[in-house]
C-alpha cells in the first residue's frame, strides 16, 4: 500500500473530472491510496504568475501548508500546471527564510516548502513498472501510442526535476509496461497552447493540428496525455481542428491512467473513457 | 491604492537599485538574467506562439536591454506568450525568459498600457483570478460567462460571444459541466490572502471596461474582519532578503 496526499486542482473537479475518475480507479487497483488535501484552493495557474507575482507564490503555498498540516509529505498533483506552480512555490520558499515567514503569515498556515510534489507518471513509477506488467490482464497491444508530454510536465527542468526536457521517455516506459506499443515522433514536448483556448482559439487549433498530424504521420493510433488541458485541446476540440484543417483520421486521446486502467481490466464506464469526445478504442 | 502590483514583487525579488536596467522595472535577479542574453535567438526558434507575436521573444529581451521599455509593454507578444517555458528551458545563458515576460505583463497592467487588441487575453486572466477570489476554486461556468461578457464589452463581437455555446449541452451530457462547482469551506481566508497580496491590485486606465477592482472588496472585507494587511507588505524595499 502506497499512501499519498492528493491535490486534484480545479480542472479535475470541473470539466476534466474524467481524468480524476480514471486515475482514482486505476491507482486503487495498484494499491495506491490518495488522501485529498483538505479544503485545497486553486493554485492560481498562469493567471496568477502573469498578473500578480505574490499571489503566484501564496496560492500554491496555502495548499502546501495545508498538506503539511495534515502530515501529507508527498502529494500527487495530476495536473502539470498545478504541479509546476506547487514546485515553483516550493523552491522559492525553501530558498528564502524571510519569504517563508512572510508567506506563512499571508496564507495563515506554516509552510516550509518541503512537501514533495509528484506527477502521475512518478506515481506509476512508484507503484512499479513490474507490478503493472504483472497485473495487466487485458491485452492493449492494438494500441500504438504517441506519448504526449506537452509543455509543463518536464519544464522548466530545474523546477520540476523530472525526466529529460527534450526527449522524455518515462511515459513510454509505463505505456509499454501496460502492454501497448509506442511510436517515435516529433511533437512529444511541443506546447498545445491550451492556455489560449478561450482567448484566441485560432492559434490553439493551429498548434493542435500540428500535433495531431505529426502523431498520425508517425503511425500512432492514439495519443496519451497526463494533462487535463492537453486533453481538452486535443480531445474536445479535435473535431473543430480536424474540420478546419482537413484531417480525416480520428485520434482517440487517453489519459495515461486510462491506458494502464484498460490493461488492468477496468471497463470504459469505470475509467470514464466513455465520456471523451473522441470515442475510445477499448474494445478493439 | 496608488501602488501597482509590480511594487509587490520586491517581496521576493529585490528591485534593481540604480543601474540602467532598473528602467526595465525588472527586479535585480531578472535584470542580471536579462543582461546575460546574447541574442542567439534560440528562445524564438522554439516558441510555439512566435507566429502570433508582434515582437519575437529575443527581440523583447534586446529591446529591454536597450531600455525601450514602452515598446515592450505595448506589444501584443507579452500577452500571446502561453508560459510554456520552452524558451527558459533552452536558453544557453539561463535567462529567466518567462520571469521577465511575467514582469512585463504586470508592469503593462499597472501602467494601463494594455491595448484593446491584447485585451481578451488579459480579460481571461483577470476573470480567472477574480473567480478564484470568489470561489476558491475555479467555477468554470461563471468564469466563462464573465469572460464572454467582458470580452463582448470590449469588441462587441457577437460571434465571439456565442462561439463554443454548442459545446455546453455536449459537456453536460458527458457530466463535465457543473452548475454548483467544487466548493471551498473557508472562503474568507482566500479573500484575506488576496487582500494581503494585492494592495492596489487592479487594472488601470480605460482599457478594461467594466472591470470591478477586486481588491477593494477584498480589502474592505479584510478590514471588517479586523485583519489588516501586514504594514510592511507592498512597501517597496522592506522585504530585501
Ligand atoms: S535563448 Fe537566451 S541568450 Fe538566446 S536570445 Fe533567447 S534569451 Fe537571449
Ligand atoms: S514561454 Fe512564452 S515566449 Fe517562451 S516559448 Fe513559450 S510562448 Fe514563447
Amino acid at each position: 500500500m502506497i499512501e499519498l496526499g492528493y491535490y486534484p486542482g480545479c480542472a479535475l473537479h470541473g470539466s476534466s473530472n474524467d481524468y480524476e475518475q480514471s486515475l482514482r480507479a486505476c491507482l486503487e487497483r495498484l494499491n495506491v491510496r490518495l488522501t485529498e488535501v483538505d479544503d485545497w484552493i486553486c493554485c492560481g495557474a498562469s493567471a496568477a504568475h502573469s498578473l500578480n507575482s505574490m499571489l503566484a507564490v501564496a496560492l500554491p503555498a496555502r495548499n502546501l501548508g495545508l498538506a503539511e498540516r495534515d502530515q501529507l509529505h508527498e502529494v500527487l498533483a495530476p495536473c502539470p500546471l498545478c504541479s509546476m506552480e506547487l514546485h515553483k512555490a516550493n523552491h522559492a520558499l525553501a530558498a528564502n527564510e524571510a519569504l517563508r515567514a512572510r508567506v506563512s503569515e499571508i496564507v495563515e498556515v506554516p509552510v516550509s516548502g518541503n512537501v514533495k510534489v509528484l506527477n502521475l507518471i512518478q506515481v506509476f513509477e512508484r507503484a512499479g513498472l513490474e507490478r503493472i506488467r504483472r497485473a495487466a490482464r487485458k491485452s492493449i497491444a492494438h494500441l500504438q501510442a504517441a506519448c504526449y508530454y506537452g509543455c509543463l510536465l518536464t519544464r522548466p527542468p530545474a523546477t520540476v526535476q523530472f525526466d529529460d526536457a527534450e526527449r522524455p521517455q518515462s511515459m513510454e516506459a509505463i505505456v509499454e509496461a501496460a502492454g501497448a506499443k509506442t511510436v517515435v515522433w516529433n511533437f512529444a514536448t511541443e506546447c498545445c497552447g491550451a492556455g489560449m483556448t478561450l482567448a484566441s482559439e485560432k492559434v490553439v487549433l493551429e498548434l493542435s493540428q500540428r500535433i495531431l498530424r505529426n502523431a498520425l504521420e508517425h503511425g500512432a493510433n492514439c495519443l496519451v496525455v497526463a494533462c487535463p488541458m492537453c486533453h481538452v485541446n486535443l480531445d474536445m476540440k479535435q473535431q473543430d481542428t480536424r474540420e478546419q484543417f482537413g484531417i480525416e483520421q480520428v485520434l482517440p486521446v487517453y489519459y495515461l491512467s486510462d491506458l494502464v486502467g484498460m490493461a488492468l481490466g477496468l471497463k470504459e464506464a469505470q475509467l470514464g473513457t466513455d465520456r471523451h469526445f473522441v470515442p475510445a478504442r477499448n474494445g478493439r | 491604492m496608488s501602488r501597482g502590483i509590480v511594487q509587490e514583487v520586491p517581496l521576493y525579488a529585490p528591485a534593481a537599485a540604480s543601474d540602467g536596467l532598473a528602467l526595465t522595472g525588472c527586479a535585480d535577479t531578472l535584470a542580471q538574467s536579462l543582461a546575460a542574453c546574447y541574442q542567439c535567438g534560440k528562445c524564438t526558434a522554439g516558441c510555439p506562439m512566435a507566429d502570433a507575436m508582434d515582437l519575437m521573444p529575443n527581440q523583447i529581451f534586446r529591446l529591454l536591454q536597450l531600455g525601450a521599455l514602452e515598446r515592450v509593454l505595448r506589444s501584443t507578444a507579452i500577452w500571446q506568450c502561453v508560459s510554456c517555458y520552452t524558451c527558459t528551458t533552452r536558453c544557453p545563458q539561463s535567462v529567466d525568459c518567462v520571469g521577465i515576460i511575467d514582469q512585463m505583463r504586470q508592469l503593462a497592467l499597472a501602467r494601463g498600457m494594455v491595448s484593446n487588441r491584447q485585451g481578451r487575453v488579459v480579460v481571461f486572466q483577470q476573470t480567472f483570478l477574480d473567480n478564484i477570489r470568489r470561489h476558491g476554486r475555479l467555477h468554470e461556468l461563471s468564469q466563462i460567462a464573465h469572460f464572454k461578457l467582458r470580452g463582448y464589452l470590449k469588441d462587441f463581437s457577437l460571434r465571439e460571444l456565442f462561439r463554443g455555446a454548442a459545446l455546453g449541452p455536449q459537456l453536460f451530457q458527458r457530466r463535465k459541466l457543473h452548475f454548483r462547482g467544487s466548493k471551498v469551506k473557508d472562503r474568507a481566508v482566500i479573500q484575506r490572502i488576496y487582500a494581503r497580496c494585492s494592495r492596489g491590485f487592479q487594472p488601470r486606465g480605460p482599457s478594461i471596461p467594466g472591470h470591478q477592482p477586486g481588491s477593494q472588496v477584498a480589502e474592505s472585507r479584510a478590514q471588517r474582519t479586523g485583519l489588516e494587511a501586514p504594514a510592511t507588505l507592498g512597501a517597496k524595499g522592506t522585504a530585501h532578503d
